[in-house]
């Protein structure tokens, strides 16, 4: 196909490009003052906390570099707990514990990290090395998730978590991002983990895309990852539905864990949410987006967003499921 | 409405911007390219005097812009004299003088003619004075008697001048003009006694000499016509032909019955006039003509900087392209490098040190630099510290490779100055943020494309041709900010994004 040939398709299906996302969604529903609401992940969980939505609990935060070395004795109690820079991005600067080894610490990769190596790497987020701009940032110590068993299979090493983008109170698209050995254990797609397209009317996946491919097995236990149900699937839209007017941010990615006790905890919120969650789910997104403009569906009571999002972007007839 | 907003703003941008290169291009004559080419010619006279031993006083003229010409690089190359100039009357006086010479001496006086395309004013619009007759009375009668038949033969002062050099210039001239004329028949005395009748009659007129810059040559006439003042204006009358117009061609040198040299104290033993004709640039050339068409060019272009802010203007004035490319590459490519601007930067620091060693240079510090980073990983230092440490390593990199290439007689016009050396330093810290956030690999392939980028912006920003337009026109930079604008404004795919997407597009959803 030719290159035009190719343009001229995608926008038939309704493809968000990168310029339409930013100068057509972005620009106009999220203002830029609030980006430190989603930047900053502590802020984002004081909103959330206020909100009433669950988010993992926090064990504790680091300011200044003072406090360092206290980290042991607030933390030796914790056998799991998750490190994270306030304002990183990409799920970089991320350090899960499980556990120990001896008087070490154990990652979830099952690599050995002493307290001195936890300590530098605080002393690093502190820094700024993990932050956008490079400024000062904070250090993030919260409940480490237990991921539902629902998703032995299909993940590895890491935590699942689930990426919905919700417009002015609609969601309009889903994704289960797996976390692959390539990822190292992060479910960030463009560092190698597989990405599942979620079906918005039944919460079961579709096929995946996996660095700009579409795969259907999980590229590590090549278990089947489409048409699994996702439980609380429900929920899941509720919380989403309710994050635009929780931030003001009328464009907004929200990640969500499911932890097999607590159930839908929301981990982050994403002001710059990318497009490739289209290839996972083989749908356009500015093909949804002009849907709820047009029907006007962001007037709607919570309720009745997400049933207009059931009804208008349910996973068509013919895909794979 | 926002984008009929921008639509419109980049419209009147881009025809600002167009509408004033072209008045530069079309009336002011600004080339597009700076090597091209006009006719002047080269004015050169040269004077040579015998001294007696005594004082010694040459006065001759010096040439000056008129409505028609401008003059360009005027030299006096007159090494045994002092050298003044006054002011005398229409002219300019070029007064060398000696105390006590001996011998022969040279004066040499050269310039450049170009030709105006569009008339300048008057430049000093020497309001006429009255000059004396100088004919005895006997000849003052006959001028008068001259004057009236001419005046009763026409109809305005246009047609009498004519009319009157007619009776002189006629080969069957009557008994009182041959009285007036004597033996000498040439066009200077001719003029002059035309000048004198005119005088009698009270109107104000003067004879010209110059070159006729058609005719090149070594050694070449002066010519000599008539200037009357009519209205407003001199009008000059050929002397061949009476007519009210002369030869476009013919410069005028300088006015009135005096010749071109007069010595006191010594002897005039040779005077030459040669023209040749050259090749000017047209830029020079536009730039000559520009102190014509009103002080905005003259004053207030890049142009009139001195040379250094000159020469650091020429690399300014080539950002925005730069910048322009960038936002291609980046809002309908697709492709992206380290920072935002970063890679105009290390092209204009490849300006200092040349592409190729640049290239080399910049990799070379750039993979040491993170080697390092890589080594400092396992010291845990804080951020900040560990940054300063690479730059002081990167300093000390620059400075082995630098002797060791000067040495080595390597690269003579390697220069790093502070520039590079700033710009590395931010491009090693923007890589080894992005070595944390993104990994290895992806740190490699922004640095590579940055490289590439670089490479490309460097080509276009170091073209000469691009440098004198810009620079020549810096109002194209509204044109490329119109440009920008309206990329700013593109809502379509990136190039990339259709590799990316394509395989949503071969599958019937």
């Amino acid at each position: 196909m030719s290159l035009l040939g190719i343009a001229r398709r995608l926008h038939e299906i309704g493809v968000l490009g990168m310029n339409a996302r930013n100068g057509d969604y972005i620009l106009p529903c999220n203002p830029r003052k609030l980006y430190p609401l989603v930047d900053d992940k502590l802020l984002t969980k004081e909103l959330a906390q206020k909100a009433g939505l669950a988010t993992p609990e926090l064990y504790a935060a680091f300011q200044y570099s003072g406090e360092i070395p206290h980290a042991r004795e607030l933390l030796d109690r914790y056998e799991n707990f998750v490190v994270k820079p306030a304002n990183g991005s990409g799920g970089s600067g991320i350090l899960v514990i499980k556990g120990r080894v001896g008087n070490n610490l154990r990652l979830a990769n099952h690599r050995v990290l002493t307290w001195d190596d936890l300590r530098f790497h605080m002393q690093n987020i502190l820094a700024g090395i993990y932050s956008l701009g490079g400024q000062d940032d904070r250090v993030l110590v919260e409940y480490c998730v237990e991921y539902d068993h629902v998703f032995d299979s299909i993940t590895y090493l890491g935590v699942p978590d689930i990426r919905l983008i919700a417009y002015k109170g609609v969601p309009v698209m889903g994704m289960l991002r797996l976390p692959t050995s390539e990822s190292e254990g992060k479910a960030n797609l463009h560092q190698g983990a597989i990405g599942a397209g979620i079906d918005l009317a039944s919460g079961r996946t579709l096929t995946a895309v996996w660095r700009n491919a579409i795969v259907n097995e999980h590229p590590d236990s090549l278990a089947v990852v489409s048409g699994v149900q996702i439980p609380h699937f429900e929920r899941m839209l509720a919380i989403a539905a309710g994050c635009n007017a929780m931030t003001g941010l009328g464009y907004v990615g929200v990640d969500l864990v499911l932890d097999r006790d607590k159930g839908p905890l929301m981990l982050e919120l994403n002001a710059r949410p990318g497009l490739n969650i289209q290839i996972a789910n083989r749908a356009g997104l500015a093909a949804r987006l002009e849907a709820v403009d047009r029907a006007d569906a962001g007037r709607l009571p919570a309720a009745e967003r997400i049933a207009f999002a059931k009804e208008h972007f349910a996973a068509k007839a013919g895909d794979p499921v | 409405m926002r984008n009929l907003h921008i639509y419109l703003l980049a419209a009147a941008l881009a025809a600002v911007g167009l509408g004033l290169s072209a008045y530069k291009f079309f009336v002011i004559g600004l080339p597009l390219h700076e090597r091209a080419s006009v006719s002047a010619w080269e004015v050169e006279s040269e004077i040579r005097v015998t001294a007696a031993g005594g004082p010694l006083k040459l006065s001759t003229f010096v040439a000056e812009d008129s409505r028609e010409f401008s003059v360009l690089d005027h030299r006096i190359a007159a090494p045994d004299f002092g050298v003044t100039t006054a002011p005398d009357g229409a002219n300019r006086r070029l007064n060398l003088t000696a105390r006590a010479a001996t011998g022969l001496l040279v004066a040499r006086q050269r310039f450049i003619v170009h030709r105006n395309e569009v008339r300048a004013p008057e430049r000093r619009p020497v309001p006429p004075f009255r000059q004396p007759i100088t004919l005895d009375d006997t000849a003052q009668s006959i001028a008068r008697s001259l004057y009236i038949s001419a005046h009763g033969k026409s109809a305005d002062a246009i047609s009498l001048v004519t009319v009157l050099l007619r009776a002189l210039i006629s080969p069957d001239r009557a008994e009182n003009v041959r009285y007036l004329l004597g033996d000498d028949h040439s066009p200077r005395k001719i003029a002059l006694l035309a000048a004198q009748i005119l005088r009698v009659g009270g109107h104000f007129a003067r004879a010209v000499q110059g070159i006729d810059l058609s005719k090149t040559g070594i050694s070449v006439d002066t010519k000599t016509w008539l200037e009357v003042h009519v209205g407003d204006r001199w009008v000059s009358f050929s002397i061949a032909t009476g007519e009210p117009r002369i030869p476009r061609s013919y410069f005028a040198w300088w006015r009135g019955d005096a010749p071109f040299a007069s010595v006191e104290g010594g002897k005039l033993t040779r005077q030459r006039i040669s023209v040749t004709q050259v090749e000017e640039t047209v830029l020079r050339h536009a730039l000559a003509l520009g102190k014509h068409e009103g002080a905005f060019l003259a004053n207030y272009s890049l142009y009139s900087l001195p040379a250094p802010q000159r020469a650091i203007f020429h690399v300014i004035m080539t950002i925005p392209i730069g910048v322009l490319m960038l936002v291609v590459l980046r809002n309908l490519v697709g492709l992206r490098g380290v920072g935002t601007f970063m890679p105009v930067l290390i092209a204009l620091s490849f300006r200092e040190t040349h592409l190729l060693w640049g290239l080399v240079l910049f990799s070379a510090a750039l993979s040491a630099g993170l080697l390092v980073r890589l080594y400092f990983d396992h010291l845990k230092l804080l951020l900040v510290a560990r940054l300063g440490a690479i730059v002081m390593f990167v300093i000390l990199l620059l400075a082995v490779m630098t002797v060791l290439s000067d040495k080595l007689n390597f690269q003579p016009g390697l220069s790093v100055a502070l520039f590079p050396l700033v710009i590395l330093t931010m491009t090693i810290e923007r890589v080894s943020v992005i070595w944390d956030e993104s990994g290895p690999s992806e740190a490699i392939k922004m640095a590579a494309f940055s490289l590439v980028i670089a490479a490309f912006c460097y080509a276009l920003m170091s073209a000469r041709p691009v440098q004198h337009i810009f620079f020549a026109f810096p109002e194209l930079i509204l044109v490329l900010m119109a440009l920008t604008l309206l990329i700013g404004r593109y809502s379509g795919y990136r190039l990339s994004e259709l590799f990316r997407f394509r395989v949503l597009a071969e599958r019937q959803p």
